[in-house]
């Protein structure tokens, strides 16, 4: 009996733990349904015209996580099946790279933008994102690649493949598992980046979902319930994405801790 | 060496293209500036060689934004660790509710920062935040701080945010490396007479240096890009009580415009994230080989 009551006890401690972890969830959700209900979605929709900023992220996130697939696929079998000069050298190069804070080089990343006359375009943001974003995306691609026999392509040359007949034909339907995983790490890091959004996009028709909530942030005093609806929208994607390929959220974001 | 494909340059140039343009030349730019007067927008630049250096290490400000990273990184990463590994040992067995509750808890990490910041302010709020009205009708209003307004407190209340992003990461990794453990290994521990206590801190824990090893090379990195949540809570305030080497560096480039100075801070920070990579690089070498 002592037993038992001492494993209740740990589940007891256990459920308050989970129940202290999702009081910010739950606050968000109930505050976002406070007084209006139903009505602070369709306001912060419609008044806030939150979908336009939407389109904007939904745009870029989809851009960034396409150009980093197509970079960073094509690198890594390079890397991983191929043999040429500096190849390690270069390598080595951009691991350093994956470290570097974006805050860190914002104001030469300003300087580039102006030069090409990007701001409030997407190109301001797809591009940057994409250079710190795909660093990761190809180590993981690598890793996952050198684990590929590479007997695979010596048969295909031997069958008169060429080498990029043979990546594209026999390695790159193979990578589906970590393309998902680059996608899913992609796709967070350009949907829930702040800093640059706040500098390159000033327009209102052209900012992110990101950097709304600061435009409105009059409404954070008059109308709490409504900016709280519009944070769920603006989280709703990430959710229901987290909801259908947990699997790969999970994997995508500690695949470089668990491995390594 | 027999056949080097040359032609292997064709499928790293688009990535490396990218590193150039917008890593590489960032990095290179920065040094340079770091050694002008400049307010990033003039024409004119002056060069003034260790000047914006010399500058900065006389700043107190400066230095308490490193004081507080390193106490908000030993925090953090310290907090997360032993709270992520409890959590994944208790709920170490398949079972569909530890599933839920692991679920949960991750949930967090994949939130977008700007959310999380304005959920906090208004959870927080001194007045009407549900923290402290909670603690008021459970007559602790001793304990009802203002915890963001409190220079002595907001540190930590930041540190205690960022844990609740934080957690579900740091317990999915543990996760995935004690399923990799095997369980005869706490059995064997247990028939050898060890207690549940010591068969978690003198058995299992040791086994996970891995674990241990990439998560603070991982935490330390974020503590170090750390900037949303600081900008949008507490701007590094009250008094630079919550200041950073990230907000630092962005006060003086877009807030005073000296970004000559701030290219120097922005140098400092690259020198320490190129250090820990540095770190991880030997270390995970030496151990694979």
């Amino acid at each position: 009996m002592r037993i038992r009551s001492v494993e209740w006890f740990r589940h007891l401690i256990l459920f308050a733990i989970v129940g202290l972890f999702c009081i910010p969830i739950i606050e968000l959700i109930r505050t976002s349904f406070a007084r209006g209900g139903l009505q602070n979605y369709v306001d912060a929709l419609t008044k806030i015209d939150l979908l336009r900023n939407l389109l904007n992220s939904t745009i870029v996130t989809g851009c960034t996580v396409l150009l980093v697939l197509l970079i960073t696929l094509p690198a890594a079998f390079a890397f991983s099946k191929m043999r040429f000069p500096l190849k390690n050298v270069l390598f080595l190069l951009i691991l350093l790279a994956l470290m570097i804070p974006g805050i860190a080089i914002a104001v030469p990343v300003v300087q580039i933008i102006r030069l090409f006359d990007w701001f409030n375009r997407y190109g301001a943001l797809i591009f940057p994102y994409t250079a710190l974003l795909a660093p990761f995306g190809l180590v993981l691609a690598k890793g996952f690649m050198d684990q590929l026999p590479k007997e695979m392509q010596e048969a295909s040359l031997v069958d008169g493949c060429s080498v990029f007949q043979s990546f594209v034909r026999i390695y790159l339907p193979l990578t589906k598992p970590i393309a998902m995983i680059v996608t899913v790490f992609t796709f967070l890091g350009s949907w829930n980046e702040f800093l640059f959004a706040m500098l390159f996009m000033r327009k209102a028709t052209m900012q992110m979902v990101t950097t709304i909530p600061i435009k409105f942030q009059v409404d954070f005093v008059t109308n709490l319930p409504g900016l709280f609806a519009a944070l769920v929208i603006i989280q709703l994607p990430i959710l229901i994405l987290y909801i259908l390929f947990q699997k790969y959220f999970k994997e995508g974001l500690t695949a470089g801790a668990v491995k390594s | 060496m027999r056949n080097r494909q040359y032609s292997a340059y064709l499928y790293i140039a688009p990535i490396m293209a990218f590193f150039i343009v917008f890593l590489l030349y960032p990095l290179l730019y920065t040094l340079r500036i770091s050694l002008f007067d400049w307010n990033g927008i003039d024409k004119t630049m002056k060069y003034i060689g260790l000047d914006n250096y010399n500058e900065m290490f006389k700043d107190p400000v400066f230095w308490q934004s490193m004081r507080n990273f390193a106490i908000f990184a030993i925090l953090v990463v310290g907090i997360q660790m032993v709270l992520g590994f409890l959590l994944a040992y208790v709920m170490r067995r398949p079972n569909r509710l530890f599933t839920a509750y692991k679920t949960m808890i991750f949930i967090p990490v994949i939130l977008t920062p700007v959310v999380v910041s304005y959920v906090f302010t208004n959870l927080l709020a001194y007045n009407d935040g549900l923290i402290n009205e909670s603690l008021r009708s459970i007559g602790l209003g001793s304990l009802a701080f203002s915890w963001m307004g409190n220079p002595h407190i907001a540190l930590y209340t930041i540190v205690g945010v960022t844990v609740w992003m934080g957690t579900g990461f740091s317990m999915s990794v543990y996760v995935s490396s004690l399923t990799s453990l095997s369980n005869e290994v706490i059995e064997a521990s247990r028939i050898d007479g060890a207690t549940k206590w010591q068969t978690m801190t003198r058995v299992v824990w040791p086994m996970l240096r891995d674990a241990h090893y990439s998560l603070t090379i991982i935490g330390a990195i974020s503590a170090l890009k750390i900037f949303d949540i600081i900008y949008l809570l507490t701007r590094g305030g009250p008094v630079h009580s919550t200041e950073m080497p990230s907000t630092y560096m962005f006060n003086k480039a877009f807030g005073t415009y000296e970004q000559g100075f701030a290219s120097a801070t922005a140098t400092v920070i690259i020198v320490f994230a190129m250090a820990i990579t540095i770190i991880q690089l030997r270390v995970s070498r030496n151990s694979s080989s």
